[in-house]
Formats: structure tokens, C-alpha cells, sequence
């Protein structure tokens, strides 16, 4: 039996978090299939029999909304012979039909097609069905579901302090709502799915790993945006149950508006939303291209950064997927969308000029994880220095400390470190 | 197709040409080859016309084009540090006409001089001990110069743009 005291300390993880198939396998059950997993975006699914397929750790399952307007999740597997019985990543429908032996199941579960039922025992379609998740809960919008049929409310387990960064958030547009764009970028890696978990919180890599996009930036503006890290007010803050933000505080978003003068079409576009919505308000409305400017982490594969919703596919313990799905506003000038699409390409996406040197680094961590002369990786910037805020659930320092990544891994303790009931 | 009626291959050896200067990472000569009102377009959707319609993979106009150049040739972008090395394979080179053009190209104008190619792409690219093999639709908006034509457009609609994909910020 693994020791995870051995293999998380406070301040250190063992590589054998990142490589052991043991460890992978216990993840999967003892956090994937335990806590919340943040599935869609509920406007992914807004219409009776609208569905998106997804995953939770492993187990393969639809999001979908039934004829009677509650969204459920089910397992994408036939009760049979276990073939999928959805194939297609996002559609609208009634039911499902495994094509193998044509089984079909009502979009909630139900069995209620077995071809050639006299060979079968009369009870089939009531005994057997979808294996329905337990728990879906909502959030602002943000869908989740969980395996464990006693996991807290999901309001409970995100707790005040991450519900208000969420809240932030999803407010950053002019207080327009907010709903999922039907593509994603979607990345793979050859790496463990917890060094994107540990990345989408860490105040200290971008002045390093993104230098050549601020190198851009500062060019094409003539102006040099100060990132978190060079921010005395920026925090690295950890709440409970592994959540996490970062948190510029920053007051002026001018440098990221003369960003956004620098988007391909952007003269023309930004000209027509100035008259549009009025030269007072039109500051605020270009704010509202480049997002909020926190980092939101709801562990283990929910991140809300720049205008995005990120969402994080373990597949193996060397391989994983990461979605990036823009956010548009609804009832907004066009222009306004049109320029958060392009701000979004700008930096993300397997060819923007961001995102893909943080997937070098976790390319270059796997491979230096493949010796053994060390064994630890270390995250001990801060630690000592922490505050704790008056909310009594935060943990907060400098940006640059690594305080969302010791609050990820007390939680990754807490759940793989204790037996499932 | 206005305009003159042009031998297929003077446009093929066209394309030729500016895939080779990116297998020789001639990327100044190559980014020469764009019109200031060109777009370097990747999108993920081949049914998408319009550029600015959907999320994409890339889309450059030349100003950004040329940022995209200069981050990668400045030893800072570390997905391409050491960088690729592609290799190119054109075929099925067509100029078509207007109506046959039109799903690929209609949200952007295309005067009547300018020609409209595509072809299939086998584009090889190493890096790091690892050979990777992309397939794409290139299309090509070509506007006749003195001398040769300026691209006003390259789209490639890469065969598996929709799935979940390495980092490509290699150019293609």
C-alpha cells in the first residue's frame, strides 16, 4: 500500500505522484470518483435534450438535459455488451441507441428498447439501465457532477471564498452574462494531468515561461504590462477543499486595453463599439475583452482564467487532455465577442503565443522526472509567510508564492490519503 | 475566373516555392510573400467561411504575422526552442473558380485578378527526437504582382483540427 505521507509533504511532492500508474489508478477513485468534477457549462446543454459528452476521471459520460428541463448525467456505456451508446461530442436527443444490438435508453437512463425481448427475462428493461451520476449540481452556470452520492452540497464544498472569486469571475464582462462558446481549443500532453492543475495557479512562471509574449506586447504597444509577479498587492490565495486564485488586484487595466488595439480587425471593430455603446462606456466594454484578470482554480479540473473555462482530462498517468473554452456575453454589441474570440487566440490554444511554452515546460518536467538522482519537486516559496484572512478559510502571500500549490496538494493528501468508505 | 487565363503550373511552382522557404526556415523571405492586407488563417472548422465566425487555431493579419515570426526566432519561444524542422508535400494543386471557391473563401473579397488555389498537404515536422506527420486543405488567395503574386491569403484546415491536438506553433 503507498504511503502518501511519503509521497506529499507540505512543502515537496514525490515524483512518483507524476509517474506511478498506482497513483493514477488511486486518483481516480479516491478523487474523481469522490468529490465534484466540473463537467459543462449549463448553456452547453440549455434546451430539453440538448448533450455533451464528457468525463469524470475515466468513466466516459453524457450531460444531458431532459424532457422535463433537469440536468443528468450518465454513464456512456450500454448495460449489455458495454459499447458507448452516444458517439458524438455534443448533439440534441431523446435517447440513446447503442448501435451494436440496437439497446435504447431515454435520455435519463431509462432501457426502453431491447430488440428481440421474448430471449430475455421479462424484467430486463426495469432491472438493467444508464448508470445515472448521483450528483449533478450547479453553479453560476458551471455544471458538476459526482460519483459519490454523500459528497457535501456544492455551494458547501466550493465554500464563500472561492464562490466569490467565481462570482468575479463571471461578472468581469459589463455584468453581462455569460455563456460557453460551442468550440474549444482542446490540447494534449504527454505529461501528468497535475502539472496543468499546478500551472493554471502559478504567480511565478510568467515573467519567465511567457517572456516572449510580453517581449511582443511591449513592442507592438510601446507599452511594458507589469505582471502579477512584479505586484507588491498581488496574492496567491488558497481556500478550502484544494481551491485557489490568483489575484493581481491590479486597478488599471489600460495596458490590457492597448492590447486589444493590437488584435487583427480590432480598428475598425473597436471604432463601431465606441459609437455604439457611448465614449463613456466604452473603456469598460474593452475591459470586458480581456476577462477578469484573476486565476480561478475549483480542484481537481475546473480552472477560470482570461476569458475561459478550463477544464482538465486525466487519460493516464502520462496523458491528458486540456480543454480552453471562450465565454462569450449575451446580448452584446457583436464587436465585443468578435474581440474577446480573437484576444482569447491571441495567447491560448496549441498555436497562440501563450499556452503552448507552458506545455513545453510540462514536456521538459516529465522528462526530468525520468531520473532518480532527486526525487522531489519542491513548493516551498512563502512558506512561513502565509496570512490567514478574516473569512477564516484563506490562505493568502505574494503572488510568486507557491500557496495554491500547497493547498492543491493538502487536499490531493486529504482524499487519496484516506480509504473510500 | 476574370482575368487572365494562367497555366495551372506558374501558380503551383508558386506554392512550391513558399513551402520550400519554410522548410528552410527562409522566414523573412517567407513572410515577404504576405500582401499588407493578408490573413495567415488556421481555423478548426473546414466549414467555416468567414474568419471571424468561429474560434481558431490561428488568425494573423501581417502585423501579427510578423510578431508571430519574431517570437518564434526569438530564442524565447520554448515550444519551438530548439525549434521544428518541417517538410512539406504539395499536391492536387487547383485554381478554382468563383462558385467552387466560394465555401472556403466567402467572407473575405476576392478581386477579379486574384486567383483562388488549393491543395492537399503532407507537412512532416521534427523536433526532439519526434516526427510528427500533419495532413491538410491549403488554400491560397494570390494576387498577381509585377514580378510574381503576394498571398492575401493561406488557409489550412488541418485534418484533424477539431480533435484534441500537440502544440503546433510551428508554421505550416
Amino acid at each position: 500500500m503507498l504511503n502518501v505521507d511519503q509521497l506529499v509533504r507540505e512543502d515537496a511532492v514525490h515524483r512518483d505522484v507524476y509517474r506511478d500508474p498506482a497513483v493514477f489508478e488511486l486518483e481516480m477513485t479516491r478523487i474523481f470518483k469522490r468529490t465534484w468534477v466540473f463537467l459543462a457549462h449549463e448553456s452547453e446543454v440549455a434546451a430539453p435534450g440538448d448533450y455533451v459528452t464528457r468525463t469524470v476521471g475515466r468513466e466516459p459520460v453524457v450531460l444531458v438535459r431532459g424532457e422535463d428541463d433537469v440536468l443528468r448525467a450518465v454513464v456512456n456505456r450500454c448495460a449489455h455488451r458495454a459499447a458507448l451508446v452516444c458517439e458524438h461530442e455534443a448533439g440534441n436527443a431523446k435517447s440513446f441507441r447503442c448501435q451494436y444490438h440496437g439497446w435504447t435508453y431515454r435520455n435519463d437512463g431509462r432501457l426502453v428498447g431491447v430488440p428481440h425481448p421474448e430471449r430475455q427475462t421479462a424484467d430486463v428493461r426495469e432491472r438493467l439501465g444508464l448508470t445515472t451520476v448521483p450528483r449533478v449540481e450547479t453553479y453560476r452556470g458551471l455544471v458538476f457532477g459526482s460519483f459519490n452520492p454523500d459528497v457535501p452540497d456544492l455551494a458547501e464544498y466550493l465554500g464563500p471564498a472561492a464562490r466569490g472569486y467565481i462570482d468575479r469571475f463571471l461578472d468581469h464582462c459589463v455584468g453581462l452574462p455569460l455563456t460557453a462558446h460551442p468550440q474549444a481549443h482542446r490540447i494534449t500532453m504527454s505529461a501528468n494531468w497535475k502539472l496543468q492543475l499546478e500551472n493554471g495557479l502559478d504567480g511565478y512562471h510568467a515573467g519567465f515561461t511567457h517572456r516572449s509574449f510580453f517581449d511582443v506586447m511591449r513592442r507592438r504597444t510601446g507599452a511594458s504590462v507589469r505582471y502579477a509577479s512584479g505586484l507588491p498587492t498581488a496574492t496567491a490565495r488558497a481556500f478550502r477543499n484544494g481551491h485557489t486564485a490568483i489575484d493581481p488586484e491590479t486597478t488599471s487595466r489600460k495596458p490590457l486595453i492597448q492590447r486589444v488595439s493590437t488584435l487583427p480587425g480590432a480598428a475598425a471593430r473597436l471604432d463601431t463599439l465606441r459609437q455604439r455603446v457611448g465614449a463613456d462606456r466604452f473603456e469598460e466594454y474593452v475591459g470586458g475583452v480581456t476577462g477578469a484578470g484573476i486565476n480561478v482554480g475549483i480542484f481537481p479540473n475546473l480552472q477560470l482564467i482570461g476569458i475561459h473555462v478550463r477544464r482538465i482530462e486525466p487519460v493516464s498517468v502520462d496523458r491528458t487532455v486540456v480543454s480552453v473554452r471562450p465565454l462569450m456575453a449575451v446580448d452584446a454589441p457583436p464587436e465585443l465577442n468578435w474581440l474577446r474570440l480573437r484576444y482569447h487566440e491571441l495567447f491560448y490554444g496549441p498555436a497562440g503565443f501563450g499556452q503552448p511554452d507552458d506545455f513545453e515546460m510540462f514536456d521538459r518536467v516529465a522528462e526530468g522526472l525520468a531520473g532518480t538522482e532527486d526525487d522531489w519537486l519542491r513548493f516551498e516559496r512563502g512558506r512561513g509567510e502565509e496570512s490567514e484572512a478574516d473569512d477564516g478559510e484563506t490562505t493568502l502571500g505574494n503572488v510568486t508564492d507557491e500557496i495554491p500549490q500547497r493547498g492543491q496538494y493538502r487536499q490531493w493528501r486529504a482524499l487519496v490519503g484516506e480509504e473510500t468508505a | 475566373m476574370t482575368g487572365t487565363v494562367l497555366d495551372t503550373g506558374v501558380l503551383a511552382r508558386f506554392v512550391y516555392t513558399e513551402a520550400e522557404l519554410l522548410d528552410e526556415r527562409r522566414l523573412e523571405e517567407w513572410t515577404a510573400l504576405f500582401a499588407e492586407d493578408a490573413l495567415y488563417w488556421l481555423p478548426m472548422n473546414s466549414r467555416q467561411a468567414d474568419p471571424g465566425d468561429g474560434l481558431n487555431l490561428v488568425l494573423d493579419d501581417l502585423p501579427r504575422l510578423r510578431d508571430r515570426v519574431a517570437r518564434l526566432t526569438s530564442g524565447l519561444a520554448f515550444s519551438e526552442e530548439p525549434h521544428s524542422r518541417t517538410s512539406h508535400l504539395i499536391g492536387s494543386v487547383r485554381v478554382l473558380d468563383r462558385a467552387e471557391a466560394g465555401p472556403i473563401v466567402a467572407g473575405l473579397p476576392v478581386a477579379d485578378e486574384e486567383y483562388v488555389v488549393t491543395a492537399r498537404c503532407v507537412v512532416g515536422r521534427n523536433r526532439r527526437g519526434r516526427t510528427d506527420t500533419f495532413h491538410a486543405r491549403v488554400a491560397w488567395i494570390l494576387r498577381p504582382t509585377a514580378e510574381s503574386f503576394e498571398i492575401v491569403l493561406k488557409r489550412v484546415d488541418l485534418l484533424n483540427a477539431a480533435d484534441p491536438l500537440p502544440v503546433l506553433t510551428f508554421l505550416i
